[in-house]
């Protein structure tokens, strides 16, 4: 069986995982680490938008600051997401070990999320473009970029939600919309402690049934591992002068010195 | 910059800004929640559009999209179009 490596799951603040990821992505590209699985959970709590997202139409940033949610945006598309309390993978992967089109990419990649589900006793299945549904229910939102010939996806595993706070930190001027869209959220998100009405869910079991569902669906065999000092190097320079900056948050403006072209 | 929010049925949800006169382009910033590989690419088209009219606009971008290899999920070009006359 193929090996690829699994990474420590790490608690930090978002832009330090949204470095990272993106650190996992460059190293691969260059060849320097297999195919590598991770897990990490948010600390503080943080809003992400996707990367072609306008920050200020879509987030009250103002809320953010008083509720001391972080602020980043993603490397990759999609929408707006509030990262609390969740269990969130992250999954580099070479376009050479799948050689399929991003849409088809997107269900293959999510297999790995519904195993995991499934072997919770938690039926699942992927909604196209990008979600995975229970009982019709979104318990998990994804998104992959690509670059140079490597795979990023990363995706949201929802352990609890909090509609209310999510919802304060979007931009939605109508508060009479903005409680419809409250009310229809809660009849189409779920999530796992929903589901198994379990409260004392730990993240080590939760990552050792998600680890095992995505070994099965790649067909790999992780090994446990440190993140590499090159990706360390990198993440804390993308930390520093990317994703907390003001011009990649605010006009998605950063030039990337690792990558052979921009 | 009119602001325009449109979800495309089935796809994702488009919010334009755009300067038209007439029915030419004169600036537009494409953001929204769908995804384009690569993902500069985006500021490409936005480039690409501006003077071109929104009644002939849609096989030229079609035809870029093709030849640079643009990959764009939750919107079609179609799409862009159909809102740009829309509320022009």
């Amino acid at each position: 069986m193929k090996k690829g490596r699994i990474l420590e799951t790490i608690k930090e603040r978002g832009a330090k995982q949204m470095a990272i990821d993106e650190a996992m992505l460059i190293a691969r590209i260059n060849n320097l680490v297999p195919n590598t699985l991770r897990f990490f959970t948010w600390e503080p709590s943080a809003i992400t938008v996707g990367f072609f997202q306008d920050l200020e139409q879509e987030l009250d940033l103002q809320r953010a600051k008083d509720l001391k949610v972080d602020v980043i945006r993603r490397y990759s598309g999609g929408g707006a997401v509030f990262h609390e309390d969740e269990l969130t993978y992250s999954l580099v992967v070479s376009e050479k070990d799948i050689s399929l089109n991003v849409l088809d990419s997107y269900k293959y990649l999510c297999q790995g999320v519904i195993k995991g589900l499934e072997s919770l006793g938690i039926e699942a299945e992927f909604k196209p473009i990008n979600d995975i549904l229970v009982k019709g229910k979104k318990i998990s939102g994804n998104a992959q970029t690509r670059k140079e010939g490597v795979i990023l996806q990363h995706g949201t595993i929802l352990l609890s939600v909090n509609l209310e706070k999510m919802f304060s930190l979007l931009k939605i001027s109508d508060e009479k919309l903005k409680g419809k869209l409250i009310a229809s959220a809660k009849e189409g998100v779920t999530s796992i402690k929903n589901e198994l009405q379990d409260k004392d869910l730990n993240i080590k079991d939760l990552k050792k049934v998600f680890r095992q569902g995505f070994a099965e669906s790649l067909g790999l065999e992780f090994e446990e591992a440190a993140l590499s000092k090159e990706e360390k190097k990198i993440a804390n320079e993308l930390y520093r002068d990317k994703y907390l900056s003001k011009d990649w948050s605010y006009n998605q403006k950063y030039n990337n010195r690792f990558y052979a072209k921009n | 910059m009119q602001k325009i929010d449109y979800k495309v049925e089935g796809g994702k949800f488009l919010r334009l800004q755009v300067d038209m006169k007439e029915n030419i382009i004169k600036d537009i910033k494409i953001r929204g929640d769908f995804f384009v590989y690569p993902e500069t690419a985006i500021f490409k088209i936005e480039e690409f559009l501006k003077e071109k009219n929104i009644e002939s606009f849609e096989s030229l971008l079609n035809q870029y999209i093709k030849e640079k290899d643009i990959k764009i999920i939750g919107f079609s070009v179609a799409d862009l179009k159909k809102v740009l006359q829309r509320d022009n």
